[in-house]
């Protein structure tokens, strides 16, 4: 005789019993039963009889743990050994009581966020052992090991248990060990949750997103038209007046999440920029207005002392990429700083301690605002060798280009004042600027600087480099630090339209009309110089973002589809800190 | 009337006074209030930065010049505002109107003289008391588009020795962006400088000056292994040069 596959369970476990049914139950008769070393032996458990024949169990009769993304016996451990069953923390608010889920230990209504295993124990009594911090797992309702349970349960009198396994927060790990007694066998299933992940530009974009600015005397009515007729709904806008006028929705926070085979959360890291300084100034409150709620999780490290090089616009990650033998399935972070003035300690620890991601630190603070995305990106190039080219910021092409040009050639754009131009009425007026080629000479080395810590730390080589023709200047208030002259073309968003993987680009507007992008020569040149396989459109940005220090990038946020399976290809990244 | 020799703009040509550009401000508030609606009434915003600045904004016009300069000098804004407002100011104004002003004004209203033919408000900013804006000075010494002149050199010279490392450092650029060759000798004593950023400067301006006669400097030779990687880099970058 053998039991219902769905029968009910009983558990003996190290401090007290815990009994549940699963579904499709055909007696509800379990008992909670003190702890017994050695239920196997002779104890009446109410259970015990299991009706199996005495006779050595056949091979196909082992036991089995199934996941979501195969089976484990104990011939066919693969999937148990490190990272083994991958879940995420449980760090959301799925019954949005303002209480994360891990805190009210398996009782929040909706609470999503588990990793699954089912044991088939074949009705034999089967030891289970946790070992590790931060989990807990669960049969049907009742909660049998890790925090606030013992070590040590006993799945008994059932022919399968479906167990879920909970995590405290990212990287948590700990060895289940699955003991037949009977057959002599123990599976050591690993247990991890997932890292924090932060997105990159090879990921497929979902959403895009831009402040509206529509006063008197200026607006940026063209960039959300352009940012609409090619994305459609994917591009959604917020009117910036909600937000005291507060554009640098990059600045604000980054996207994120952890995922698993049978979970995901979407993660914000919000950072301490607090809208313009404030908490509750400027866009600090976006993230939550916009995604506070079931599956995401808001967040950020540290104290609030943040510096403009703990903003988002100065965090960003590279594609996958091999470095030294090493592989970054997920890319790595990279945020700019020197000496002394980085992003914040924490955040930096916190990043590291993902261990998916292994951030470096180019210097970024020659640069008024300091971003390390006013100089340097990343796109997609199906045609290239890794899959992507690194674009950076480079004055000799923009020298190059401009020596070319007709020096009396209007360039309308900027020749107004401050806060509207540059004062410059022709391509004369720049290229014929001794202070301003003494000084972009000076950014060059710099850049040329920068672009080895890139090529080092993400195994480049030149042909993996798109050069963008930039030039820089010093700006009213920023003492000798620099932003840029031309529109920074590097500070790009990249977005998917209608499945193809298109660039948003800074209008240059290097030409006499205005209105009449195929005249810019310079259009028509970072056109030559990017990829087919990517499209671009040129977005006017001048008098919000340019005139303000700030891009296209800066001004945008894209949330991206996560498509990963750390579990499968980033285990040689994350140490393992549980073993049995 | 002094400020008049230092290039004041045209339009204000009138506005002797502080209190004469106050009168014009009244009066053009009183005749245009749709002008003065446009600067009283712009809403400032913060840039990427941080600070204060006008999207879009005021244009050159006289009367909104006027009005601009009017609440530089006078308004109760806060003076990031009024900050922002100064460096809206097109044309270059007086160091008898700039030296009275709080130092972040006189650093402001420096920034009209960026790249003009007359340094001689530079020149004369070069010696405020203030440190920033003394650095302010010498730094826009460096695009001045003024002849080559003993004052300009001597006011730069003197610079090197400032007991602030900003000014010093800020000069000596300015003296390379001007090849000034008269400076040499000079420069050559911030090798040693404390301030790496002092050395990586001085570097550079002697580079830009002469880089073989620079390369050629045992004390330059020795900044190969500084423990600043922007002086290495200015190092690395004049020997290339003189090869």
């Amino acid at each position: 005789m053998r039991h219902s596959h769905f029968g009910c369970w009983m558990l003996l476990v190290g401090a007290a019993g815990a009994v549940g049914c699963d579904e499709k139950s055909e007696d509800d008769t379990a008992r909670i039963e003190p702890t017994d070393p050695n239920p196997l032996t002779g104890t009446d458990t109410g259970t015990s009889d299991t009706g199996r024949d005495s006779a050595e169990p056949e091979p196909d009769d082992a036991l089995v743990i199934e996941l979501t993304v195969g089976s484990i016996s104990p011939g066919n451990t693969d999937l148990a050994e490190f990272p083994g069953l991958a879940g995420v923390p449980n760090v959301d608010d799925d019954d949005e009581n303002g209480q994360a889920d891990w805190e009210q230990a398996g009782s929040a209504v909706g609470d999503n966020d588990y990793a699954l295993a089912t044991v088939l124990t074949h009705g034999r009594d089967i030891q289970l052992s946790l070992s590790g911090t931060g989990l807990r797992i669960y049969h049907g309702e009742a909660l049998i090991l890790g925090d606030g349970a013992g070590a040590e349960a006993v799945l008994s009198g059932i022919d399968e248990a479906g167990l879920r396994v909970e995590f405290e927060d990212f990287l948590d790990q700990g060895i289940l060990a699955v003991n037949d007694p009977e057959r002599g066998e123990t599976i050591a299933l690993a247990l991890t949750a997932s890292p924090l992940f932060f997105n990159h530009h090879l990921q497929s974009s979902e959403e895009v997103m831009a402040m509206r600015v529509a006063e008197f005397g200026y607006n940026n009515t063209p960039m959300m038209d352009g940012y609409r007729d090619a994305l459609g709904d994917a591009f959604f806008t917020l009117r910036s007046g909600r937000y005291d006028y507060d554009v640098w929705v990059q600045d604000e926070f980054e996207f994120a999440y952890a995922t698993a085979p049978d979970a995901h959360l979407d993660i914000i890291f919000d950072t301490h920029r607090d809208g313009q300084g404030w908490p509750g100034e400027g866009l600090d409150d976006f993230p939550e207005d916009q995604y506070e709620g079931p599956d995401w999780l808001i967040t950020n490290w540290g104290p609030r002392n943040a510096t403009s090089l703990d903003y988002g616009g100065n965090f960003e990650v590279s594609p996958p990429v091999t470095v030294d033998g090493v592989d970054y399935p997920y890319g790595r972070v990279y945020y700019g700083g020197y000496g002394s003035y980085t992003p914040m300690r924490a955040t930096q620890n916190a990043v590291e301690g993902m261990q998916v991601q292994e951030p470096f630190m180019p210097d970024s603070t020659w640069l008024c605002v300091g971003h390390i995305d006013e100089f340097t990106t990343t796109i997609p190039d199906s045609s290239a060798p890794k899959g992507f080219r690194l674009v950076f910021a480079d004055t000799h092409s923009a020298w190059e280009l401009l020596d070319g040009l007709d020096p009396s050639m209007a360039i309308p754009r900027y020749s107004g004042g401050m806060w509207e131009g540059h004062n410059m009425d022709t391509i004369s007026d720049m290229v014929s600027d001794a202070a301003l080629r003494a000084l972009n000479d000076e950014v060059q080395e710099i850049l040329d600087e920068q672009k080895e810590v890139f090529v080092r730390e993400l195994g480049l080589s030149e042909e993996d480099i798109i050069y963008m023709p930039s030039l820089f200047e010093e700006v009213a208030g920023c003492g000798s630090a620099v932003a840029a002259l031309i529109p920074g073309m590097a500070n790009l968003i990249v977005a998917d339209v209608e499945g193809t993987p298109t660039a948003f680009i800074p209008d240059p507007f290097l030409r006499s009309d205005v209105n009449d992008q195929d005249s810019d020569p310079m259009i028509a040149r970072v056109r030559e110089l990017f990829p087919d396989s990517i499209g671009t459109v040129f977005l006017d940005d001048w008098s919000v973002y340019h005139m303000g220090l700030g891009e296209v990038h800066c001004g945008t946020n894209v949330k991206r589809r996560a498509a990963n399976a750390w579990w499968e290809d980033s285990g040689h990244l994350i140490s393992q800190e549980v073993t049995r | 009337m002094t400020w008049l020799f230092f290039g004041m703009l045209p339009l204000l040509a009138e506005a002797s006074t502080t209190d004469t550009i106050a009168e014009r401000a009244r009066r053009i508030r009183a005749e245009h209030p749709d002008v003065a609606a446009l600067v009283d009434g712009s809403e400032p915003r913060r840039n990427r930065a941080g600070h204060v600045y006008f999207p879009g904004g005021f244009g050159d016009s006289e009367h909104v010049q006027v009005l601009l300069l009017d609440a530089v000098l006078h308004s109760d804004k806060a003076i990031d505002v009024r900050v922002s407002m100064a460096h809206a100011v097109a044309e270059p104004q007086a160091w008898a109107l700039i030296e009275k002003q709080a130092v972040a004004l006189r650093v402001a209203l420096l920034e009209g003289h960026k790249g003009t033919d007359d340094a001689s408000v530079l020149i004369a900013a070069a010696n405020d008391p203030s440190p920033d804006v003394s650095a302010a000075a010498v730094r826009l010494l460096g695009y001045s588009k003024a002849p080559p002149s003993a004052d300009v050199s001597a006011t730069l010279v003197t610079a090197l020795s400032s007991q602030t490392g900003e000014v010093r450092r800020l000069a000596a650029r300015s003296l390379g962006w001007r090849n000034d060759a008269s400076a040499f000798d000079a420069l050559v004593n911030l090798l040693t400088d404390q301030r790496p950023g002092v050395r990586e400067a001085a570097v550079r301006a002697l580079g830009r000056i002469d880089a073989k006669r620079a390369s050629e400097l045992e004390t330059l030779r020795t900044l190969e292994s500084d423990g600043h990687p922007g002086t290495v880099r200015a190092v690395k970058a004049v020997l290339n040069r003189a090869n």
